[in-house]
């Protein structure tokens, strides 16, 4: 049933049309309106991480000027430094001035690397989504599928096996996993590079999209691509070793929800096929509720990837968020909480919206 | 039991596992599609023309002028050339752009000659126009470096003449001529990318960003590409007029230590410069590596606070002498590892003017007791601060805090600690009010003189300490500092300098604690790895057996 109910019989004898004829004709739509209603309030969202970012990164009981130019520096180089960088202004004027270089789509200019921060964000966001897609790719596919196993041989040994699996995923730190991984793949097999996104001796491709394997073979460059891989593999899988856990469960929970309802009997019943009852009936009415938890999950390893980044030495978005946060780099600092602001924010708003397109009885309308 | 069909073994569910298996192997199949490749990474496949470097990066700017951080060093030391040179194994100066000088008699003006075959990496030729060029932007951009052309005047009276100049007689001048902060930059690229020399160049230079991808200099490597917290990558420079480097490639990694220890030990070719001793121990019996353990220029320190208003307590000279006395040394120098020794003095002993063992302050319990008695205070509070989440040389602070807290509680004084983030700890630093902390200090050039900054009456160092004020009492040892500023020959001037330590010893609000060692591990193919007390590493010296 439609949210916007039929009009009443009061309704249709009013006088002259109503306040939703008024309105434009993709306002009656509910798609856009929903897509409209949600932009704005992102918008407003936006607005409010910015503003308490801000206020966070000038509360910091530390000097800007200290931390950039050290422990030599004399009184008149310090206050030449907050000067410069306008940090002698009133708080209020050097936020107004922040987010009118903000709606021109300039961050500033970085303290730590020197370049403009909307740079440096091109040249490590792609590097963290690379990272974040391959593991959350690894992590959709082995989660899931540990999931639907674990559900369909529910109180049996391969539930169990897989329960102990995923709790060790969720229970074992990233450091851990990450220098052991490195220590057995890396030291003692041989198998997989150390560190970094490639080989010292191999040139990156020309930047296209930012993301190594993806630019080497849109160029062709096979050798680039394999090399590139390889680097990728260990801090991905590091990466979606806590997700494939989480992954498990909720799916695991998810299945076990539906495959006892009335309408999948009914549809053994007719003598439908195991599979059409597992992808059609089962996956279709628990996907929503995983796809949630891939959502939030995408958007947390994207944007909480610090300790493996720091450890294989790949440097994406956690690196340089780290570096910023103990160099007080305020105009990085304030930078990457915008990009972090804004992957939860359309992430959210693609969830929301895949709701509806896997499970029409919450569909917008 | 709860599965969607009870009873047997489904025909449809067998078809669904099938799926779900297949899923599995295909991710499986990404790890072992990759696995069949067997590289061993890292620099394995660099071959004999790629030098690979590991640390972990400590940068604020690619530009030489505005930053001065052991990363940058190195690549600085590949990239540009300076006046003079020192090396690993001799820190006096030695001819480099420079063929010779000469000095006046008061040590007050010092006149370089340059050489006439020296070409910057465009193909232009070094004048001492871009001598004077360097040495004033320097001075004038008013960073952290800005501070070594205090007092200082330059002037290129013709192309191969560069004279430097000084109001007070200035026999360190050779010595910080040949540091990284006097690189010598093209001055044409640099104005030509919006660098000045000018007296606003602080708000005028517009030259920092280019940096990032260029280099200026003459030496034998330049820039071929920054990504920052990432890599520098060198490459040789056709042009040098050196002896040309053996490598033709350099990669300077960003890595954290405990991955460049496996690094190391994988590949060929490869350099670790942040491993700990407690790290570099692990790798004694292995044949593939090299291990160099070289005392480090850095001295830790325990440092009160002189100015009264800021602690009754730490500035009480009893309480001092009560602490310089309670210290456990040996302790100390245990937690720093290996090649660690007790600082005598605050010189190390990589600088002329280090004292001898045998001046080092010796743990007397008794004796502190009663200096403590002495004091006139009781029950002795005090708040001991110290950066966190940082580690030199393997020391980690908050260890060697609370060590200290150790032992000043044995004596009956209660020492709170207080860890601060290094940018808190930098911005308490300036203010110099911090009632007791531990710190270190690196030389920015290696000549006695640089410690006269710890004197009463100094700018830098002595005002962190609340010790800025001359007064009767101390006016002896400000005159000692200005003293060795001043001595012209470098034997006496290293004498006075440790007459000053001694009495520094005696009574001060420094508390010399260790000089810690710092571990290069190299792969054994190598040759030519030294520990640089200016640059690190000299990355152009370095080669293969």
């Amino acid at each position: 049933m439609s949210l916007q109910s039929a009009p009443t019989s009061a309704d249709a004898v009013t006088a002259g049309p109503g306040p939703s004829e008024s309105r434009p004709s993709w306002y009656r739509r509910p798609l856009p309106r929903f897509v409209a209603g949600r932009f704005v309030a992102s918008l407003v969202i936006l607005f409010g991480i910015t503003l308490i970012s801000f206020l966070l990164t000038r509360a910091v009981p530390a000097d800007p000027a200290v931390a950039a130019l050290g422990q030599q520096a004399t009184p008149e180089q310090l206050a030449n430094y907050r000067d410069l960088h306008g940090l002698d202004d009133p708080l209020v004027v050097q936020y107004v001035h922040y987010m009118q270089n903000l709606l021109h789509g300039d961050l500033g200019v970085s303290q730590q690397t020197h370049n403009p921060v909307m740079d440096d964000l091109r040249d490590f966001v792609p590097a963290t989504i690379e990272l974040a897609l391959l593991a959350m790719v690894m992590a959709t596919v082995v989660g899931v599928g540990f999931g639907v196993l674990a559900a369909l041989y529910r109180d049996r040994w391969p539930d169990h096996a897989l329960r102990v699996i995923s709790l060790s995923g969720i229970s074992v730190p990233v450091f851990w996993l990450a220098l052991v991984l490195l220590y057995l793949f890396f030291y003692v097999w041989g198998l997989l590079p150390g560190g970094g996104r490639l080989d010292p001796s191999v040139i990156p491709p020309d930047q296209i999209t930012g993301m190594y394997t993806l630019d080497a073979l849109l160029q062709g460059q096979w050798s680039v691509f394999v090399d590139a891989f390889k680097h990728i593999i260990l801090p991905s899988a590091v990466l979606a070793a806590a997700s494939i856990g989480l992954l498990t469960r909720y799916t695991r929970s998810a299945v076990l929800d539906v495959v006892d309802q009335d309408y999948v009997r009914a549809a053994r019943a007719q003598g439908l096929s195991e599979r059409t009852i597992v992808w059609s009936y089962v996956m279709r009415a628990a996907m929503p509720s995983v796809i949630t938890v891939i959502g939030l999950l995408f958007a947390s390893v994207l944007t909480g990837a610090v300790l493996v980044e720091n450890i294989f030495a790949w440097p994406g978005i956690g690196r340089y968020g780290y570096q910023a946060a103990t160099t007080l780099d305020l105009p990085a600092i304030m930078g990457v909480s915008i990009f972090v602001a804004l992957v939860y924010l359309v992430v959210n708003f693609v969830v929301d919206l895949l709701y509806g397109v896997l499970d029409p009885r919450i569909r917008v309308t | 039991m709860t599965s969607l069909r009870p009873q047997g073994r489904p025909r449809g569910r067998r078809k669904s596992l099938a799926f779900i298996a297949l899923g599995l192997t295909s991710a499986l199949a990404l790890t072992a599609c990759s696995s069949s490749g067997s590289d061993s990474g890292g620099s394995s496949s660099g071959g004999a023309g790629t030098l690979v470097v590991d640390t972990s990066f400590v940068m604020t700017s690619f530009d030489p002028d505005r930053a001065l951080t052991p990363t940058l060093s190195v690549a600085t030391r590949g990239m540009y050339d300076t006046l003079l040179k020192t090396s690993a194994d001799d820190s006096t100066p030695q001819p480099s752009v420079a063929k010779s000088f000469d000095a006046s008699e008061d040590a007050k003006t010092y006149t370089f000659h340059l050489r006439d075959d020296v070409t910057f990496s465009d193909g232009t030729k070094l004048t001492s126009a871009d001598v004077l060029f360097s040495f004033q932007r320097l001075a004038n951009l008013k960073l952290g470096g800005s501070y070594l052309m205090d007092g200082l005047t330059v002037s290129a009276p013709d192309a191969s003449t560069f004279v430097v100049k000084s109001a007070d007689p200035k026999p360190a001048i050779p010595a910080m001529v040949s540091t990284p902060a006097f690189v010598i930059l093209n001055s044409a690229q640099v104005k030509a990318a919006g660098g000045t020399d000018a007296a606003d160049a602080p708000k005028t230079d517009k030259a920092d960003t280019w940096f990032n991808s260029n280099s200026a200099g003459s030496g034998p490597y330049v820039l071929e590409s920054y990504k920052a917290d990432d890599s520098i990558t060198l490459v040789r420079n056709d042009k040098y007029w050196g002896e040309a480097p053996k490598f033709d490639k350099v990669v300077i990694r960003n890595m954290p230590a405990a991955t460049q220890l496996l690094n190391v030990q994988r590949g060929s070719n490869e350099i670790a410069l942040d491993l700990s001793a407690t790290q570099s121990k692990t790798l004694a019996t292995n044949k593939s590596v090299t291990v160099l353990t070289d005392p480090s220029s850095a001295v830790f320190r325990l440092q009160l606070n002189m100015d009264p208003s800021a602690s009754a307590v730490s500035s009480n000279p009893d309480f001092q002498a009560a602490v310089r006395d309670g210290i456990n040394y040996d302790a100390m120098v245990q937690l720093a590892g290996d090649g660690a020794i007790q600082a005598p003095g605050l010189i190390p002993s990589t600088v002329p003017g280090a004292l001898s063992d045998s001046d080092a302050v010796q743990q007397d319990l008794d004796k502190a007791k009663q200096e403590l008695a002495d004091s006139g205070i009781s029950d002795p509070s005090v708040t001991l601060s110290y950066p966190s989440g940082i580690n030199v040389n393997g020391l980690d602070f908050a260890t060697l805090a609370a060590r200290v807290q150790a032992d000043l509680q044995a004596m009956g004084v209660t020492v709170k600690l207080q860890g601060l983030q290094v940018s808190n700890y930098l911005s308490e630093w300036a203010k110099g009010k911090m009632e007791m902390t531990v710190t270190y200090n690196l030389p920015d050039y290696l000549d006695p003189s640089y410690y006269s900054s710890f004197v009463p009456g100094s700018t830098s160092d002595a005002v962190r300490a609340g010790w800025s004020q001359v007064t009767p009492e101390n006016q002896d040892l400000a005159d000692l500092g200005a003293q060795i500023n001043s001595t012209v020959d470098d034997d006496e001037r290293a004498s006075l300098a440790q007459e000053l330590q001694r009495d520094l010893n005696e009574s001060s609000p420094y508390v010399p604690l260790m000089q810690t060692a710092q571990t290069v591990v190299s792969s054994a193919n190598l040759s030519g790895v030294k520990l640089d007390p200016l640059w690190t590493l000299d990355v152009a010296a370095i080669g293969t057996n």
